[in-house]
């Protein structure tokens, strides 16, 4: 019994001089290690709206909601930290490689849940034709800027671009069913519409 | 008021409703039948928390099916990604790079560390022994600590993927890692200590809760429980991935199968895995290459993924039709069949034993607060778990005055 005895001795001992091993969490905050998985906080400059971290999140954490009641029509990317599980995926996997970053940022229980969100809004462009999602502004034109001189086959791409340097003419949208013409080649359209205009028109069938 | 008269009822056995907490991983619940003070009989129910999970992984892509699996359980959550990529890579025949086989072996083993120091802990909790509880989570710490550093979390390190890993260790970070775990080793020596010659300790764990070679092959019990009874069985030998056939170290066993033997196997355990870790940072510091081969698809076929986590043998199957999800995930945690091993090990104890007897399977012991013991002859309602440990407690404080 004597060997137990002196070692729970010993260590009260070292606990008396060195204090105790616990740290005063909450009262002092702690500071994670460089690198740590917690809250990730979209940058509103770098992230384009594309929604590919919400592919790749395994939570479902992250929300994309389109708005095409709006004018100009917006794409809004909810962060839901309720639903995150800090797993870094969508940092990592983000197109423009900053468009998310995982803080340091870990004590975020509260009382409600509703408030703990963040979200980036982006302007969406339309098809001028049916009015369907051709993809966020800013991710046509991060796009445009990717492909440099290939872009330039891509009427949206350069709608975009020219956009971007404020030489475009405005998207009139909700042009449906109008007939469509060879000339609507050269206006912001989906690839449905595109289609249509490439297959058909141009033999002079009406789809 | 009315549920206690129903309690006094002679009925052939009582079941306590609640409480199941449905947040806490692998809910058991165990019935003991008891006759005076032996144990006669038990009913092991398990499925009080199913979550669907292989449904689950069926939704979800490669890369996001592992940060499902990761959350099976917390205590080892790199266990189940560690064989879910085995399954994959088997599946595709992928072979991960030499740093990446590192990296994954280094968090294995820590994970190892970190478990069995937490089972140390409890053990010592349910034994009266608060002062081990609080001292092997004081130097489980530290590991959670390097967990923190290396992977940006202390538990859920997100580390594993398909075809390597997605963080690197980073030079400057390994003098820190060893210190750390220098430090741990000091701990680990303490511990050994206090098992090997505090006679309390001795007299609550020798010849207690026994399970001979037979009953581990019966049951198909698995790591630590089958080598503290003698089975020479680890999968990190005997079927050999990422890094372990790389280097130096040694399936540890004991014989008599009793609690002390169990204690004992973890105890070693601890110094192989610290080893195996040192072996491993020091190759990392010359090991070169890139750490994740960047795997783009999963061709169609199956594959099985087997890994040794701190409680056993856990194994995934993975069938793939080249789309980007699986077909079919099957899984086995090696809890399952470890804790129908209790059918052997608690017969004939006394109930002041069965509770750490039940423990020394280390399921999650949060499962065990449900215990309910029940009388034999009249099925009556006897203790809780919370009376359990009560009466655990005491013995202790009863043998620690007679010796
Ligand atoms: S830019 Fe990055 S953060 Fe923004 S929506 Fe795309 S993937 Fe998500
Ligand atoms: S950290 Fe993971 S869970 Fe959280 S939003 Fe990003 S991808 Fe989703």
């Amino acid at each position: 019994m004597k060997y137990p005895k002196l070692r729970e001795l010993k260590h009260a001992v070292i606990a008396l001089i060195k204090g105790p091993y616990t740290s005063k969490f909450p009262f002092e905050p702690h500071v994670p290690a460089p690198g740590f998985r917690g809250k990730p906080v979209p940058d509103t400059k770098e992230c384009i709206a594309c929604g590919a971290c919400a592919n790749v999140c395994p939570a479902r954490a992250i929300e994309i909601v389109d708005r095409l009641e709006t004018n100009p029509p917006q794409r809004e990317v909810i962060w839901h930290y309720d639903l995150c599980i800090y797993c870094g995926q969508c940092e990592r996997l983000c197109t423009t490689e900053k468009g998310v970053k995982l803080s340091a940022e870990f004590d975020l229980a509260t009382m409600d849940r509703s408030t703990l969100w963040s979200k980036i809004e982006k302007e969406l462009v339309i098809c001028e034709d049916c009015g369907a999602i051709v993809g966020a502004r800013e991710h046509l034109q991060w796009l445009a800027k990717k492909l440099g001189p290939l872009s330039s086959g891509n009427i949206n791409l350069t709608y975009a671009e020219q956009q971007e340097l404020n030489v475009s003419h405005d998207i009139k949208s909700g042009l449906k069913n109008a007939d469509i013409q060879r000339s609507d080649l050269y206006r912001v359209l989906c690839p449905k519409c595109r289609h249509l205009v490439l297959v058909f028109n141009q033999t002079g069938k009406q789809p | 008021m009315e549920k206690d008269k129903n309690m006094q009822e002679p009925k052939r056995c009582v079941i306590p409703i609640g409480p199941y907490h449905p947040l806490q991983e692998e809910p058991e619940f165990f019935k003991l039948h008891v006759d005076g003070e032996k144990v006669t009989g038990i009913d092991i129910e398990l499925g009080y928390n199913h979550r669907g999970i292989e449904k689950l992984s069926e939704a979800k892509h490669f890369d996001q099916g592992i940060f499902l699996v990761e959350r099976i359980c917390g205590i080892c959550s790199t266990s189940h990604p560690f064989a879910f990529v085995n399954a994959v890579e088997d599946l595709a025949g992928i072979e991960i790079p030499e740093r990446a086989k590192y990296i994954r072996t280094v968090v294995g083993e820590l994970e190892r560390v970190h478990s069995h120091l937490l089972w140390l802990g409890l053990a010592g909790h349910f034994l009266g022994y608060n002062t081990v509880w609080m001292w092997s989570w004081k130097y489980r710490e530290p590991v959670l600590d390097i967990f923190e550093k290396i992977s940006g979390n202390r538990q859920h390190y997100a580390m594993m993927k398909v075809g390597g890993v997605r963080r690197d260790i980073a030079l400057e970070d390994m003098p820190w890692i060893e210190k750390t775990l220098d430090e741990l080793v000091k701990g680990v020596d303490m511990f050994k200590g206090a098992v090997m010659d505090d006679p309390v300790i001795w007299a609550r764990t020798k010849g207690i809760g026994i399970l001979t070679p037979q009953d581990i092959k019966e049951y198909g019990g698995v790591g630590p429980l089958a080598r503290a009874s003698g089975i020479d069985e680890d999968v990190r030998r005997d079927d050999p991935y990422a890094a372990y056939n790389m280097v130096d170290w040694k399936v540890q066993t004991w014989q008599g199968g009793d609690i002390f033997a169990k204690a004992v196997v973890r105890i070693l355990e601890l110094y192989e895995s610290v080893k195996i870790i040192r072996q491993c940072l020091t190759r990392l510091k010359t090991a070169p290459g890139p750490f994740d081969l960047k795997v783009k698809e999963i061709p169609a076929g199956e594959g099985i993924g087997r890994h040794e986590a701190p409680r056993g043998e856990v194994f995934h199957y993975v069938r793939s039709d080249r789309a980007n999800r699986p077909v079919r995930h099957k899984i086995r945690a090696p809890s399952y069949v470890n804790v129908a091993t209790n059918e052997k090990s608690v017969i004939g104890c006394t109930i002041s034993d069965a509770l750490i007897v039940l423990a020394a399977v280390d399921p999650c012991y949060c499962c065990t607060e449900r215990v309910a013991v029940v009388d034999a002859g009249s099925g009556k309602h006897l203790y809780n778990g919370n009376d359990l440990i009560r009466l655990s407690h005491e013995k202790t404080e009863r043998l620690k005055k007679q010796l």
